[in-house]
């Protein structure tokens, strides 16, 4: 069964006459029980697509399912069965604390005020936040603030996540542990459990999800694996290398793309597969370099080479 | 010092262009001062009907103009101090911004006096306006030629010392009180209401009322813009001296309590502390 | 099952501002003493225009109840306006919830703020201004008072729909009202007796007939009005189930239309 399926998905937003085109002929298709990753930088069309599936939006044309539910007319439904946790969010009163707020939403979920507190108190124990649940929100640091954020996201252990940029201004270690409870997170259960993740932070896609769509300009240019989409990169494997001062690398290697990093360093990238092992036994044997480091592409080097720009 | 002494110019000029963009963003400019002179000018129409429709054998038209010029003037106060005290629970609870402004070289003081200076023009089109229909309609008996022309105008302006402090003053509440700064600019404008002299002869109060009536500039502000305006009233001399000494007194006071309240406000952890529910 | 939810989903929103009347209890200081000002100030004003001493009594139950329409007026359109810009609107509408019952949970929880003020307010003005009102007749009262105030919310709800498309704009022009509520309600001086057109006007406020029916079971002596209290409950009530009905017509298809737009979650809109 597919979790979400979208059949040329676009979505303007008109103001004043101006129209901006925030998706376009968007086609996805995510199985239930699969953590999926949705990369690009920021204006690609990221939220606005969650909005649409999570149905906070309506597309301007194509149709969407979400569970096997119509996301237009069968709203109610999918609203039983999903989250959406977004980062960065400020939602909830600031006078209530970690607990009542919980309970406040668990409610709202068709929860009972029974269940819902055996839930908190579950949750709150398995994210850290136990200390916690008597605070009012107003006196939560950002990264707690988000750590209640996604608890509320899985009291009513949905059949699809959506979590938009969940780890957004959270320090590391806060990012590292919601990263882990997720991975936990959707492997246990009942029943099957999906997670729609956008974010641009390319270590974090490739760590958790095994399917990862690259999304620009409101576009989704490629889908598959973290190892599939690496295959996109210009090259297909660089090296990495210190060299002697005073020493003409260009010359030797003209034939290689070559960057300047800093003094005396340089990357070659080997834009074919058959000259690695050329390049590997002169760089091996050539006394002027010092040392010498080999580097495959990574996520970020897909996408610059797809879309021809940094994700920031 | 040249940096400092051009953030502050520069401060109040980029605020007031803020804070004219903030008030008139939502609507046309027509519309804008609509709104922003409605409630002064309700509020004089709202005693009109009143008058006629309630008072007694003894009241007469001077009544209502007295009452009248007080609204007008109230309309400066109750303009300042909704527009202060909703620059700092907009950039608090709604905007988010107030930490930037705070730590910004600008003095938050310098930035409110250029935010909110859209109750300059906001009250004194609701002087002209609601003076000119209300003696229209009502006749009320003010006659143009017989106004104390210079001095009216003098003393309007230096009333607005004392109503920038008293902006200054709420701002300072607003930054310390969590949820219900809104509701400070109501009350800071209906307690003025009372006992300012603004609708209600300080006579009619209660002892204790009377004498903080007394103690405030407003009183005697409002007293001798109506001695300048309308001869009926020039019966007793107008209160110069009082509008000077408890001005003075006045600003003093409510500036010192402000920079206090911002302080506090700091030391507590206040300043962005949104909270609604 | 349906029923449950909305049960619980009413429960669940009174709770934050139940629960801030003990946790914030400043607020009632503010919510008390404006009121209270007010009706000082046109006590006052009644004085200058030397009017009888019955307008005093009027004044007193007009500004007691105009804070209602305020208070849930206001407080219901405008807190919607404050979920959506901290991003709780967002939460609600992707909860099973319907949003109609969050507004009824936001109604439940301020008329209970409501009820406490008012009736303090109440306390106070009657003792100052020595008032003797016919407190044997509390339970009258009462029968006009809650339809009042429940048909007030209901309207509450209607408008916070409205500003769901309006946005901000509409919160300047929900402040133009004020003074013509003031008005057209009567709230210092009874509007019934002068003017029929001017009374069925200020008839299609609930809050005119509301302090209209207060004033002839609470105040002694001789009262003109055009509609004995009983009728002015009854009507209040008929108001209250139409204002709910079209709340939540309004509210379903505002939401829709925000869904289409995209306003409903984009702030500062």
């Amino acid at each position: 069964m597919l979790a979400v399926e979208t059949h040329n998905i676009s979505r303007t937003f008109v103001k004043k006459k101006k129209v901006k085109v925030a998706l376009e002929n968007i086609n996805l298709k995510i199985d239930h029980g699969s953590f999926y990753g949705l990369l690009g930088p920021n204006g690609a069309g990221k939220t606005t697509l969650i909005k649409i599936l999570s149905t906070l939006l309506l597309p301007t044309s194509g149709k969407a399912e979400v569970l096997g539910f119509n996301i237009a007319d069968e709203t109610n439904e999918i609203r039983w069965r999903m989250s959406l946790v977004s980062g960065g969010e400020f939602s909830g009163y600031g006078l209530l604390t970690v607990e009542e707020q919980l309970w406040m939403f668990a409610l709202f979920n068709g929860m009972k005020s029974k269940n819902a507190k055996n839930k908190i108190d579950e949750l709150l124990e398995i994210v850290g936040l136990e200390e916690s649940r008597k605070t009012e929100l107003a006196e939560l640091s950002t990264g707690m603030r988000q750590k209640m954020n996604l608890v509320r996201g899985l009291m009513t252990d949905p059949e699809i996540l959506f979590l938009d940029e969940p780890t957004l201004g959270l320090d590391v270690e806060i990012a590292r542990d919601v990263r882990d409870y997720l991975k936990r997170w959707i492997k246990t259960g009942e029943s099957k459990r999906t997670v729609l993740l956008t974010t641009h932070y390319m270590q974090e896609a490739e760590e958790l999800c095994e399917k990862i769509g690259i999304i620009n300009d409101g576009n989704l240019i490629i889908e598959g694996s973290s190892d599939e989409i690496k295959k996109g990169s210009t090259y297909s494997s660089k090296y990495i290398v210190d060299t002697a001062s005073q020493y003409d690398i260009k010359s030797e290697y003209e034939s290689f793309e070559l960057n300047n990093i800093s003094n005396n360093k340089y990357e070659i990238l080997i834009l074919n597969k058959e000259d690695e092992n050329e390049l590997y036994n002169s760089i091996r044997f050539n006394k002027k370099i010092t040392k010498f480091e080999i580097v495959t592409p990574t996520l970020e080097d897909a996408f610059m080479s797809l879309t021809g720009r940094e994700l920031n | 010092m040249a940096i400092r002494n051009n953030n502050i110019a520069n401060g109040i000029k980029s605020s007031a262009l803020l804070g004219w963009r903030i008030e008139t963003n939502w609507a046309n400019i027509f519309i804008v001062f609509l709104v922003k002179c409605s409630k002064p000018f309700s509020v004089a129409l709202l005693l009109s009907a009143m008058y006629m429709i309630t008072s007694g054998p003894e009241a007469t038209i001077y009544d209502l103009s007295w009452a009248i010029i007080g609204v007008c003037l109230w309309g400066f106060i109750q303009s300042a101090t909704e527009l202060y005290s909703y620059a700092i629970v907009g950039e608090r609870e709604w905007f988010r911004n107030i930490k930037n402004i705070i730590t910004a070289p600008t003095p938050l003081h310098v930035y409110l006096l250029g935010r909110t200076s859209l109750w300059v023009p906001v009250g004194l089109l609701n002087f002209i306006v609601i003076l000119s229909i209300s003696n229209y309609s009502l006749n009320l008996g003010l006659d143009i030629n017989s106004i104390e022309k210079v001095k009216m105008v003098l003393f309007l302006l230096l009333g607005f010392i004392p109503v920038v402090s008293l902006g200054m003053f709420v701002a300072g509440i607003s930054l310390v009180i969590p949820r219900f700064s809104e509701g400070v600019a109501f009350g800071v404008t209906g307690v003025l209401y009372l006992i300012s002299g603004s609708i209600i002869k300080t006579n009619m109060l209660p002892t204790i009322l009377k004498n903080i009536s007394e103690a405030l500039p407003f009183t005697h502000w409002i007293e001798i813009i109506r001695y300048t305006m309308f001869p009926y009233f020039r019966i007793n001399p107008a209160p110069y001296s009082e509008f000077f000494i408890t001005s003075i007194i006045f600003c003093l006071v409510t500036n010192y309590l402000y920079f206090y309240l911002l302080n506090y406000a700091r030391k507590s952890g206040k300043i962005d502390l949104a909270s609604m529910y | 099952m349906i029923l449950s939810h909305a049960f619980r989903t009413i429960i669940a929103r009174a709770y934050p501002r139940i629960i801030a009347s003990f946790r914030h209890p400043s607020w009632f200081l503010f919510e008390v003493s404006l009121p209270l000002l007010s009706i000082v100030t046109f006590v006052y004003v009644l004085r200058l225009f030397d009017s009888p001493s019955q307008f005093e009594s009027y004044a007193v139950i007009g500004g007691c109840m105009l804070p209602v329409w305020f208070n849930v007026v206001f407080a219901m359109a405008l807190q919607l306006r404050w979920e959506k810009d901290s991003g709780n609107i967002e939460i609600f509408m992707t909860s099973p919830a319907q949003i109609t019952w969050i507004l009824l949970g936001m109604m439940v929880g301020g008329g209970f703020q409501t009820i406490l003020m008012s009736g303090t307010v109440l306390f106070i003005a009657t003792y100052m201004f020595e008032i003797k009102f016919l407190w044997s007749n509390w339970h009258q009262a009462l029968i006009v008072f809650i339809p009042c105030v429940m048909s007030l919310y209901s309207i509450g709800m209607a408008m916070s729909s409205v500003f769901l498309k309006a946005g901000r704009a509409f919160e300047y022009y929900l402040g133009l009202t004020e003074e013509p509520v003031q008005f057209f309600t009567g709230s210092y001086f009874p509007i019934f007796s002068q003017n029929i057109v001017l009374a069925i006007f200020g008839s299609l406020i609930p809050l005119t007939l509301g302090i209209d029916g207060l004033r002839q079971v609470l105040v002694e002596g001789e009262y003109f009005t055009l509609l004995n209290w009983r009728y002015e409950a009854l009507i209040m009530v008929i108001y209250w189930f139409i204002a709910l009905k079209f709340a939540k017509f309004s509210l379903e298809w505002m939401e829709k239309l925000a869904r289409e737009k995209g306003t409903l979650t984009l702030r500062w809109q």
